[in-house]
Formats: structure tokens, C-alpha cells, sequence
């Protein structure tokens, strides 16, 4: 039998856990998406009046059109980043709730498993599962939203090529105005096609690793404080921004003396000695990314690492 | 089985818990683990499966380092708390989810016993009251027939019928060669008869630690209207006295526990001498 890591006694574990949260995982997931449909809601009112308004008052259609364009699909992006760290933060925060209470504390240590494998259940419930599950609620509801907000969007578009006809001849004359046409207002769902945002965009891998980083500190906060984990934790990450805010961490510990950032980019320096010519030097790009994403995979692993030991070392 | 060498506890500087103690169980046996509140009965449990690390010294659960938490050492102890947390879900499914994780689980016991103390299994846990819950456990708790099986006041919460339900329970059970239960209480009338060897802490100390066969050989627990001359302890009962006297004579009751407990909390001395005499002879000499 081994003592680190069993894949029978993992699943049976996680069964375990799943089994006895059932309750409360369903309810928080209801809560999700009644949230997110409050949101929509409130969304879809918003944008369409905003619409009728543009097409009624502002002179500049077009530059409004594509702007409306733009919002539901930020929306989307917006809204997939902020739920999946805010939900998911607050679900984080649940990971390991049992030491709340001494009772459930103990029966929680003592279930024969080790504790890599009871680190792993967590992990896999609040980061891993939980991601696909909000992944999949988020098609469940971009999906119809998206073809309501552009079945508003067509109607909306309709009227207001109905109203104005002396506009329409002139657009459709002229190709550099075509995106008037009412194919170009059709949202795309954010996920499955605004590739440029998610999946193919260089900031993809550290909106993850991120928002893991985050879960994985409210994991860590969970096992250290016993009671009121969650607002602790909550104190405990405000201290650290203030410690990291006050502390002279930038330019005086990197940029040497005479050096500055270049107009706040982090990537490029001034040389603000007038002998040098106060010329400026910009890094490599690539260097930067490849070093900002493993620097980010260290952090993770590291506060998991952090999570795995405190729990390690928890006692009850 | 269990092994406590030089073992120190202590939650902070002030708080001292035990100070060296050594002391161990032996499979085979049924202890009552007997000390006033706060001598650190549930310390010592905690710390024998894991759940808190010893300050100094060493312990040994069945060959392993209990704060490891080794799954080998966890499949083999079981823990019932003082202080337990049920969840939300029906018995059936929770020992469906829980019973896998102990392999010598007994699904036939547990059934038995939940049918003995009238608890069904599609109760839902939290809704049940505090003690069917602990009845619910209780059964659990023996279903695993895990190596080791620490219960910490266990009739706390129970009805008087229940506690009598428990030590039938407890009596019936065929308590294998490799097998030990230690059950903690301060409520020694609760345990009576029901054990087989007899621990008492104090102050981090052991001041008892025997087999009922050798207390029923050393002492006898009688009752009468007057107190005898020699008579070790004694207290006013309905029968007039009940007293303890040294070597068992022909005519005494079944070792009284609670009488027992109080001779050795009061005068722990004279126990010590009747049960280690060489001892005392040597020390006299010193």
C-alpha cells in the first residue's frame, strides 16, 4: 500500500467528500446561476435601452453600433474572469471548512488517507472541478444570452434601418461603412469564438494562474485560521497588498540609479542621466513574457506547496 | 500496540499537559481510561492518532508515528470525539461513502447495532437528536473493527436506557486478539464491568494502570454498617458504608469502580502499596 498516493483510496476519498458536501455544493451552484441570470437580466435591460437611445439621438450611428458590439462581448470577458475568481474564491474558502469545527476536524484527519491525497481531493473539487463546472454553466447561459441580446440587436437594427433609408443607400454604396450590415452587429459567444480574447490572447495563461493563485491562498487561509477563515484571509491578503504597496520593491531594488520606467512600462527604461543621452533601452518581449509566466507558475506551485504543508502540519 | 516514551505535551508554555509520561496499551484489552476534566483523557487520544504532535518524547501507534498520519496507522484507529459534526446526508449514504475507506468494515454489524438502538438508516444525520447521532457513531465506530478504537465519553448525551444499550454492546463484542479499545470517561459508573483494565491519569501522571483480575485479587469491595479497622476507603452508602479493604476476602461484591476511583484520586499512596509493594518496601529503605 502506498503511503503517499493511492488512485483507489483517492476516489474513494473524493467520493466521500463529494457525498457529504452534496448539499452544499448544489446550493452554492444554484446561487451561481441565479446570480448570473440576475446579472444578464439586468445586462440585456441596459444595453437595449441604450440602443433605442443611440438610434433616436446621436448623430454618429456608427461608431455607437460598434461600440454596443464591443460591450456585450467585454461583458462576457469581464464577466468569465471577475465570476470565475470571485465564485470561485468563495467556493475556495469552503475547501477546507471542516477545521471550523473540532468535531468534523477530527473526523476529517483521521479518514485513512494521506494527506497529499486529501490536499489532492480539495484541489481537484475547488480548483479543477469547479473550473469546468463554471465553464460549462457559462455556455449554458452565454449561449441563449447571445442569441437573445442579438435577436435585440437584429430588431433594434431593422427599425433603424427602416427609419433611416437615406443612410442605408449611402452605406451599402461604400465598402468601408459595410459593417452597418445587420451580420456584422451579431455577438459571438466570447469562449467559442472571440478567440482574440480568450484562448488566443497572451494573457490567457495568467488569467488562470491568477485567479488559481488566489484560490489556492484562500485554501491556505482556510486550514491556518480556525475561525472566521474567510475574513481573515481576507485581512491577511489586504496586509500583504500593503506590505508590497509600501514597500520600495520597483525601481530602487531594479532599475539602477540614473534609470527610470519609460512612461510606467515596465519593459522600458529611461536613462535619465544627461551624459548618456537620456536614451531608452526596451527589453525583450518575449524574454519578459516567458519570464512573468514562469515567474506565475512558481507562485502557484508555491502556494499550493504552502496549502499541502499547513495542512500537513495542522494540528486539531 | 500503543507506546508513550517519555512523552511531554504541552498546548503553551503555561499550559502543561504531561511531563514524561510512559505508559502502554496492550491489544486484547477493554481500558477505562478514567481523570478528572482537563487531566488530558482527550489529549492523549488525540495525540495517539495524530491529531496533535507531542511536544517531546516519543509515541508509537501500531509500529507508526501517529502525526505522520500514515494511512496504514489511520485505517487502523478510529476515534470517536467528544465533540462530533455529523453531515447533511441520509446513514446509508454516508457509511456507503465511508465504510470502503476501513477493510475490515462489518456492514452486518453496523446494520445490528443501528437496529439496537432503534435508529433507522435512512435517518438524515444532522437531523437526528444528540444522542441518536452518538448511538449512530457508536455503532459506526464498532463496525470498523479497526485495530484501535478510542472513545472519548462516550455515554455523554446518552439516555439512561442507551447507556444500558451500550454496555451490552460493548460485552458482546468478541474483542479479538489484536484488537484494543480504550474508552475515556469521568463518569466511571458508566464503564463498570464493561472493562478490563483500568488507567487513571491525574496531572499528566498515570497513578493507576491495572487489570480488573489483579484489583478483584488485591482488594475487596465490601459494604456494612460500620466501617472495619484497615478499611482503605469508605463513604456512606443506603447499606450504611461501602469500603474497600485490602485482599480480596470470600464474601466481597464485584469491584465498585467509582469507589475504586475515589481511593485512588484521595490516596493514591496506599494504592500504590497494596499494588506494588516491593516497591514500597525499597522506597521505605531509601
Amino acid at each position: 500500500m502506498n503511503a503517499i498516493f493511492d488512485s483507489g483510496r483517492f476516489f474513494l476519498l473524493l467520493k466521500n467528500r463529494i457525498v457529504e458536501n452534496k448539499r452544499k455544493y448544489l446550493l452554492y451552484f444554484a446561487f451561481m446561476a441565479a446570480l448570473a441570470v440576475v446579472l444578464l437580466i439586468l445586462f440585456f435591460s441596459f444595453s437595449h435601452g441604450f440602443l433605442q437611445y443611440s438610434y433616436y439621438f446621436t448623430p454618429d450611428l456608427k461608431e455607437q453600433i460598434f461600440d454596443r458590439n464591443d460591450h456585450w462581448e467585454d461583458f462576457q470577458e469581464v464577466a468569465f474572469w471577475v465570476g470565475l475568481l470571485i465564485s470561485g474564491g468563495l467556493f475556495a474558502s469552503s475547501a477546507f471548512v471542516n477545521f471550523q469545527n473540532q468535531g468534523e476536524g477530527i473526523f476529517y484527519i483521521n479518514k485513512p488517507g494521506s494527506t497529499f491525497e486529501k490536499w489532492l481531493v480539495e484541489f481537484t473539487i475547488h480548483v479543477v472541478l469547479f473550473s469546468l463546472l463554471f465553464i460549462g454553466l457559462f455556455y449554458l447561459l452565454a449561449i441563449p444570452s447571445n442569441a437573445i441580446i442579438n435577436s435585440l440587436a437584429q430588431a433594434d437594427f431593422d427599425k433603424l434601418l427602416n427609419g433611416r433609408t437615406d443612410y442605408l443607400d449611402k452605406s451599402f454604396g461604400d465598402p468601408t461603412t459595410r459593417r452597418f450590415h445587420p451580420e456584422i452587429i451579431r455577438h459571438s459567444v466570447f469562449l467559442l469564438e472571440g478567440k482574440e480574447k480568450f484562448n488566443g490572447s497572451a494573457l490567457f495563461p495568467f488569467f488562470f494562474l491568477w485567479t488559481y493563485i488566489v484560490f489556492g491562498f484562500v485554501m491556505f487561509g482556510a486550514i491556518l485560521f480556525n475561525r472566521f477563515a474567510f475574513f481573515k484571509t481576507c485581512l491577511l491578503a489586504f496586509g500583504l497588498f500593503l506590505v508590497l504597496l509600501v514597500l520600495p520593491f520597483t525601481e530602487e531594488m531594479i532599475i539602477p540609479s540614473g534609470w527610470s520606467y519609460s512612461f510606467g512600462s515596465p519593459i522600458a527604461y529611461q536613462n535619465n542621466n544627461s551624459g548618456n543621452g537620456g536614451g531608452i533601452v526596451r527589453l525583450d518581449e518575449n524574454r519578459v513574457y516567458w519570464g512573468s509566466l514562469v515567474f506565475s507558475i512558481l507562485v502557484f506551485v508555491w502556494i499550493h506547496a504552502c496549502t499541502f504543508f499547513t495542512l500537513k502540519n495542522k494540528r486539531v | 500496540m500503543i507506546q508513550l516514551q517519555n512523552f511531554h505535551f504541552r498546548y503553551d508554555r503555561k499550559k502543561v499537559v504531561f511531563n514524561g509520561l510512559q505508559l502502554s496499551f496492550h491489544p486484547g484489552f477493554i481500558y477505562g481510561l478514567l481523570g478528572k476534566n482537563g487531566t488530558g483523557k482527550s489529549t492523549l487520544f488525540k495525540n495517539i492518532c495524530g491529531l496533535l504532535k507531542p511536544t517531546n518524547g516519543h509515541i508509537s501507534t501500531l509500529g507508526f508515528t501517529p502525526f505522520d498520519r500514515n494511512p496504514g496507522m489511520l485505517r487502523d484507529v478510529f476515534l470517536l470525539p467528544e465533540e462530533f459534526h455529523v453531515p447533511p446526508i441520509r446513514i446509508q449514504d454516508w457509511a456507503r461513502t465511508m465504510a470502503p475507506l476501513y477493510p475490515r468494515f462489518d456492514y452486518v454489524l453496523f446494520e445490528n447495532l443501528l437496529k439496537e438502538f432503534e435508529i433507522p438508516t435512512d435517518n438524515e444525520m444532522s437531523a437526528m437528536s444528540l444522542g441518536q447521532k452518538k448511538k449512530c457513531l457508536i455503532s459506526f465506530s464498532l463496525a470498523t473493527n479497526t485495530r484501535i478504537l478510542l472513545m472519548d465519553e462516550p455515554t455523554n448525551g446518552l439516555d439512561i436506557l442507551s447507556k444500558t444499550q451500550f454496555k451490552q454492546i460493548i460485552r458482546k463484542l468478541n474483542l479479538e486478539g489484536d484488537r484494543c479499545i480504550i474508552i475515556s470517561t469521568h463518569q466511571v459508573k458508566d464503564i463498570e464491568d464493561l472493562v478490563n483494565r483500568i488507567t487513571v491519569i491525574d496531572s499528566g501522571n498515570i497513578l493507576f494502570d491495572e487489570n480488573t483480575e489483579s484489583i478483584s485479587a488485591k482488594l475487596s469491595f465490601e459494604s456494612g454498617s460500620q466501617v472495619p479497622d484497615g478499611a482503605l476507603f469508605s463513604e456512606p452508602s443506603s447499606r450504611g458504608f461501602d469500603f474497600i479493604l485490602a485482599k480480596g476476602s470470600s464474601h466481597g461484591r464485584q469491584p465498585d469502580m467509582e469507589l475504586l476511583y475515589k481511593l485512588i484520586m484521595t490516596n493514591p499512596a496506599v494504592v500504590h502499596s497494596v499494588f506494588n509493594p516491593q516497591t514500597t518496601s525499597h522506597e521505605r529503605h531509601l
